[in-house]
């Protein structure tokens, strides 16, 4: 199993009261499964994300990726851990602005201090069709090209959990339909276990199962 | 929308961006205090030489020279003017001599009618300008050396004065202290007695006029002048005298201004950078402003207002500084610099300051509104880079401008056309070229990146991929470094020099006004207590009439806008030369272009002379030129033979003019000569022989001078380096500006690489290592073309030996890079609160 989530608790305090986003949550997703998360505004997918992520402290309840519980690492462990285990996709795509297309994808690998060489950072733009595109920095490309960027950094480290948050929030209907094709494709062809933070219930309707986040709980949709 | 909205939307934007108001306020402040600071300092100097310039001239109208005038010479040029009331009145040099010691003195002569303006202030019991018996006053330095009691006998040439008081204030002199020797006041119906006014002297003397107010003095100078033919006879008014009062004193606050317009220039370049930042970040308001129907023009409006209210608080806060500066600048300028100017706000000052204030930071505001009001508003939501728009034609046309009125600026601060282009020249060529260098070191950094780890890896990309804002930091701080380390090493190269401890072959004394008759006497006293046979020199008084035939004549000024230049030229030729003759060069001579023969044989048809380098080049001739000479009413003919090189910090007695023996040998002389370094106690001994012995003959106490002068260059060099510091803070501004907004720039990019994995210390490594790179490579080519540059000021300018100041530039180094590594420090601590939670939240 990749993603267990069990009791999970998150509140945060506002002013004298606590506010509680995520009471009792629970689920798994399967190796390999594309999932995806909706909800309203304000519902907790952005602490939902977070929490997944490691990015946050968990109240209660527990976390296990790969059936290792990031409950109890430590923020030293923990960045270790999300770089070997996670990848990311953003809405707002969050590529470095001064790097190539190339040198974007490459930074997870160097950060993570993995060997690798040209060949492999080309296979993965050839991947999301970016090769042409190598040397061209991120202002140059499209906002499709820039999630396409995105994609293919995600991806580029091999990671067991996918998290995608809105990744066509950014884009047109019809490059974000382009673009959210090409993102199944990759993740089923790579087996990646996804989860997919959407408010577009017919892209979620691509996913394998569908998270509905209420009142802080789920309830698992189609 | 009107008016007072519009206000109201600039007003809101500037609050909003309140680090971003604070830091162009603060980056102006800092330019504006240097300049307005030099503004209070320099019209004040001209205020009180213009309220001081009847009494500084001694009359309304003043006729000197060189030389003594006839009788019937003064009477053709009164018969030009009314007048109410003249004076006449002598400025030589003699030793003042008392029963033990004895100083060079500059005696002023006064008759009865002196002084025509002005009060003296005499110390008590002084009998100020008295005529009943042969008196003297002194200036209180000559009181304190000679320690002179009230009536005591002192004698100066061969007469004897009674010692009468203290020179307490002196009206004809703006400040004291900047003369060669302390003066002292004689009548002078007693002049006569002292048998100073020998052939061949060095005096002056001076007739002024009293003239009925109201009288048009320009135009009897005018008609002076035209009937004056001799260019030695300076002709005056009280208009050249507010101009002329303390030219030295003038050419240091032009240096000053120059390097005051370094910091000024580095603060708008600074202010350019955070403005057009500014703009990038505000393109979307703009937008939106422009999408809800605001005219283009309410747009520009609304930037302006900003760019005022900016310039506005800067200019009362750099005036509120200066306010609180003066009274301790005040302070220092009587105590430590001997300069009673009382600094005065003027309202010129505050309006030249304010003026730059406002349309200099407009000259970088606008261009920059235009770059972006031109674009459609959807380009503007989008996230278009700023290189897209910048380099349009209007752009290189706003930075023309933008020099050009730069260049005015340094026209009108050096009050020369020459330094103005040279500075505003080297400065844009040095901007360009630490452009290149900075852009080369990104470059092969960029180049050598895969032997380093990722983190200096990603860190050298960071600085190489952002060359503009990488390129300012590295521009003005190298700018500001070397403007500071520059003038230590000049400084240190001239003290080298000149200082006795460190050059043994200064001499101890220097003598002149020595009469034919009085050579042996002096050779055999020379010879008697110092072992030595003197080298004398001789001097014959001449001008030049004719160069190649063409008459050298007076420089009237034309009327126009006189430069420092116009200036030199026109005293350059309204004055006497003094020749020499040698058959040999001395050791601190060498020719650079002919062969100096040292005896004139009737084979040459003209006598061959040797002209000091750069004097022929002011003089503009060259070898196998002729000049006609007047030697004391006799027509010379010479030929230029050799042009030479002197060494004039030697101290031996240089001349500009050398003949060979043969020509001027029969010709009306004094003699000079200079007597090497000695035990004090001999010097002390041979001085007081030589002032009893030869009463006219002056002696010049060398090393007593050279310490006065190493005086006047640290005064001045701490004036300067005070502006160059200013120069620095902006730099240091600059750094502490860009560091704070790329952090912010770059904080969602710092969240990021915390994603995919890297530790917040990595992060932090990353921007410290960026940084440092920037600031040390800075200042090491800052310090590195300071060497540079002060070894070609010290070379080709100076003439002299370079030696480098090593501690002053470790002092530099340990004070800037704390203060950088504190600006760091502060600066980074943004990073220190990084949430890689706001990558997800944001929307």
């Amino acid at each position: 199993m990749s993603l267990k989530i069990s009791n999970l608790k998150k509140s945060y305090r506002q002013g004298a009261t606590a506010l509680t986003i995520l009471n009792e949550l629970n689920m798994q997703v399967e190796t390999s499964e594309v999932v995806a998360v909706v909800g309203a505004s304000g519902s907790g997918k952005s602490t939902f994300l977070s929490l997944v992520a490691g990015l946050d402290y968990i109240d209660d309840g527990d976390i296990e990726i790969n059936n290792r519980s990031i409950k109890n690492l430590d923020r030293q462990e923990m960045t270790k851990f999300r770089a070997e285990n996670i990848g990311f996709i953003f809405q707002q795509f969050h590529l470095v602005s001064h790097l190539t297309a190339f040198e974007n994808i490459a930074l997870p690998l160097e950060i993570l201090g993995k060997d690798f060489v040209d060949q492999d950072i080309m296979k993965a733009l050839q991947d999301v069709g970016l090769d042409h595109r190598a040397t061209h920095k991120p202002t140059e490309l499209s906002g499709g090209e820039c999630q396409r960027l995105a994609l293919a950094r995600g991806l580029i480290t091999k990671p067991r959990l996918l998290l995608a948050d809105e990744p066509s929030g950014n884009l047109d209907s019809e490059t974000g339909a382009k673009v959210m094709s090409l993102f199944f494709e990759q993740v089923r062809a790579t087996k990646t276990t996804t989860v997919l933070v959407t408010h577009d219930m017919d892209l979620a309707k691509s996913c394998d199962r569908i998270f509905v986040l209420k009142n802080g709980h789920f309830s698992q949709g189609v | 929308m009107k008016t007072k909205n519009l206000l109201r939307l600039a007003l809101r934007e500037l609050t909003r961006y309140k680090s971003i108001t604070l830091f162009l306020v603060l980056n102006l402040t800092i330019g504006l205090i240097g300049f307005f600071l030099l503004q209070v300092f320099q019209q004040s100097l001209s205020r009180q030489a213009a309220e001081k310039a009847q009494v500084i001239l001694g009359g309304d109208i003043s006729i000197n020279a060189r030389r003594a005038f006839s009788e019937d010479e003064r009477k053709t040029w009164e018969s030009n003017f009314t007048f109410e009331k003249s004076t006449h009145f002598y400025s030589l040099f003699s030793m003042l001599r008392t029963a033990e010691d004895s100083k060079l003195v500059s005696v002023a002569v006064f008759d009865s009618n002196y002084p025509l303006y002005g009060q003296y202030k005499f110390s008590e019991g002084a009998h100020g300008f008295a005529s009943d018996k042969p008196r003297v006053w002194v200036d209180p330095e000559i009181q304190e050396l000679l320690e002179l009691k009230m009536n005591e006998i002192v004698e100066i040439g061969e007469a004897r004065f009674t010692y009468s008081g203290v020179i307490v204030e002196d009206p004809s002199r703006l400040f004291r202290g900047t003369g060669f020797a302390p003066r002292v006041l004689i009548h002078n119906k007693y002049l006569a007695a002292t048998g100073l006014l020998k052939p061949g002297s060095t005096f002056t003397e001076y007739w002024s006029y009293k003239i009925e107010p109201g009288t048009n003095l320009a135009a009897i100078k005018s008609k002076l002048e035209s009937q004056i033919k001799d260019p030695i006879v300076s002709i005056n008014t009280t208009k050249d005298s507010a101009e002329d009062s303390n030219r030295i004193l003038r050419y240091f606050t032009d240096y000053l201004g120059l390097v005051a317009l370094v910091a000024l220039g580095l603060c708008f370049l600074c202010g350019s950078y955070l403005l057009q930042w500014t703009f990038l970040s505000k393109k979307k308001t703009i937008a939106i402003y422009k999408t809800l129907g605001l005219s283009d023009e309410k747009i520009i409006l609304i930037y302006l207002i900003q760019n005022f209210v900016i310039s506005v608080s800067a200019s009362v806060l750099a005036v509120a500084v200066v306010q609180i500066i003066v009274p301790f600048l005040q302070q220092l300028l009587i105590q430590k610099f001997n300069l009673p100017l009382e600094l005065v706000f003027s309202f010129k000052a505050l309006l030249l300051t304010c003026s730059i204030a406002v349309f200099g930071p407009m000259l970088i505001v606008v261009p920059q509104i235009l770059q972006i009001i031109n674009l459609r508003p959807l380009m503007l939501l989008q996230n278009v880079e700023s290189r897209d728009y910048r380099r349009t034609t209007s752009y290189f046309i706003w930075l023309a401008t933008s020099i050009i009125l730069f260049w005015i600026l340094a026209v009108w601060q050096s009050n020369s056309l020459k330094i103005a282009s040279i500075f505003t020249g080297s400065l844009v060529a040095l901007i360009i070229f630490f452009q290149m260098i900075n852009r080369f070191i990104l470059y092969f950094l960029e180049k050598s990146t895969t032997k380093f780890s990722w983190r200096t890896r990603y860190a050298i990309r960071g600085l190489t991929r952002k060359q503009a804002s990488a390129g300012l930091v590295f521009t003005t701080m190298s700018l500001s470094t070397l403007v500071l380390s520059l003038l230590p090493h000049v400084k240190s190269s001239i003290i080298n020099e000149i200082k006795p401890q460190y050059s043994s072959q200064i001499p101890s004394l220097f003598m002149f006004d020595i009469q034919p008759e009085q050579v042996s006497g002096l050779q055999k006293i020379a010879k008697e207590l110092l072992n030595e046979d003197l080298i004398l020199s001789p001097l014959v008084r001449s001008r030049i009439l004719k160069i190649n035939d063409q008459n050298y004549e007076r420089v009237v000024p034309t009327g126009e806008i006189q430069t420092r230049e116009s200036d030199d030229e026109a005293r350059f030729r309204n004055r006497g030369i003094n020749l020499t003759y040698r058959d040999h060069l001395q050791d601190s001579e060498n020719d650079v272009e002919g062969v100096f023969r040292g005896t004139y044989t009737q084979k040459d048809k003209l006598p061959q002379i040797s002209i000091e380098k750069k004097y022929a080049e002011k003089m503009k001739v060259s070898i196998g030129d002729v000049l006609t000479l007047d030697v004391q009413g006799v027509e010379l003919k010479a030929q230029v033979g050799s042009l030479r090189r002197v060494r004039w910090t030697s101290f031996q007695p240089n001349f500009f003019i050398l003949f060979p023996v043969g020509v001027l040998d029969e010709a009306p002389q004094i003699f000079l000569t200079s007597i090497s370094a000695k035990p004090k106690e001999i010097i002390r001994e041979f001085q007081k022989r030589i002032s009893t012995q030869f009463k006219n003959v002056s002696i010049i106490d060398l090393r007593r001078t050279i310490e006065n002068s190493l005086k006047y260059i640290d005064q001045m060099s701490l004036g300067l380096q005070f502006m160059a510091w200013l120069a620095v803070l902006v730099g240091i501004l600059v750094f502490i500006v860009l560091l704070n907004t790329q952090i912010k720039e770059r904080l969602q990019e710092m969240n990021l690489l915390q994603i995919l994995g890297s530790t917040s210390e990595q992060v932090l490594r990353i921007v410290l290592t960026q940084f440092l790179i920037l600031i040390l490579t800075s200042i090491a080519f800052g310090v590195l073309l300071g060497l540079v540059m002060s070894w070609v000021i010290i070379t080709f300018f100076f003439d002299i030996k370079t030696v480098y100041d090593g501690y002053y530039l470790l002092l530099l180094c340990s004070i800037l890079i704390p203060i950088c590594g504190a600006a760091l420090y502060f600066g980074l601590k943004p990073l220190k609160k990084l949430n890689p939670m706001d990558l997800i939240r944001q929307i």
